[in-house]
């Protein structure tokens, strides 16, 4: 009795010694996992440069004798000089943002014009023209 | 049978042994392949933020001045004369508006009826990636004096 009560006794200590084995391989394996699976950062600062840099690339981009600009104030006033309608010059407007850009999505809001869209984006410095905002954002995904 | 039980015994000790150091191995494996990854994320990290700054200082670098104030816009006409070294990337400025069918690589001889700019370009046989960044540009010409709506991509070679 005595002596199966010793044999007892080590097999207890010895399934005690596994456990600890099999908590510190799970240990281990939580750990390499934890740093394995990172999230992918975007960079906030490239984008405010994208931003920054697309508003003002599209803004002075001349068109006939004037610049985007000039056009965008134009067809606040429904009176453009350069395209026969304003919905063709924002296609142009637009084939201009998607081609600037290389992976990044966009949104570009003039009055009643709006283009792209983000869920969420990074706003480029607005400009005012004829008393109205223009703002151009770099999607942040 | 105490023979048998001490045979028993060591037979497990050399099993526990075995298994401590294959346990250990791993253990060692694991933390190697991590250092590693590290080391590559450091590396290509300090490559997006070199690349970045590139991205902004490079514009500054050719940009067209007027009357000594800075127009945000790159003068074409310095572009051939472009003599830094930045070690083993490609520069490239395109034309985004107005749209061609057909890039065309600017020289001397078709400059500006051309619409693509290698400002800079050094590659190696040996490099089998790249890191690619871009950004908007605005792009001054001016024996037209129009700008025009284009993009500096920078590819990084290693």
């Amino acid at each position: 009795m005595a002596l199966l009560n010793k044999h007892l006794q080590r097999g207890q200590v010895e399934t005690i010694g596994l456990v600890v084995i099999v908590i510190l391989l799970l240990f281990i394996g939580i750990f390499a996992l934890s740093f394995s699976v990172k999230d992918e950062e975007v960079d906030e600062n490239i984008l405010t440069l994208k931003a920054n840099a697309l508003r003002s690339s599209l803004l002075k981009t001349s068109i006939c004798n004037i610049t985007i600009k000039d056009e965008i104030g134009n067809c606040i006033d429904n009176s453009p000089e350069c395209f026969s309608d304003c919905p063709q010059f924002n296609l142009v407007v637009e084939g201009i943002l998607k081609d600037s850009l290389e992976n990044e999505g966009y949104s570009f809001k003039s009055g009643n014009v709006k283009m792209g869209n983000c869920a969420d984006k990074i706003t480029s410095v607005s400009d005012v023209v004829n008393g109205q905002k223009i703002e151009i954002a770099v999607c942040r995904r | 049978m105490k023979d048998k039980r001490g045979n028993l015994q060591l037979t497990e000790s050399v099993l526990v042994m075995f298994f401590v150091l294959v346990i250990i191995a791993i253990g060692l494996v694991v933390f190697y392949r991590f250092q590693l990854n590290s080391l590559h994320d450091y590396e290509n990290e300090y490559r997006e933020k070199q690349i970045m700054s590139m991205l902004m200082t490079l514009p500054n670098e050719l940009g067209y001045t007027f009357m000594g104030k800075s127009e945000n816009a790159i003068d074409t006409s310095r572009l051939f004369s472009f003599g830094h070294d930045y070690g083993f990337k490609t520069i490239i400025l395109e034309e985004v508006y107005p749209k061609s069918s057909e890039a065309v690589d600017c020289t001397r001889e078709n400059y500006p009826d051309c619409n693509r700019f290698i400002v800079y370009d050094k590659t190696s046989q040996r490099f089998e990636n790249k890191l690619v960044e871009s950004r908007p540009v605005s792009l001054y010409y001016p024996l037209e004096d129009r700008f025009k709506a284009g993009k500096l991509i920078i590819e990084w070679h290693y």
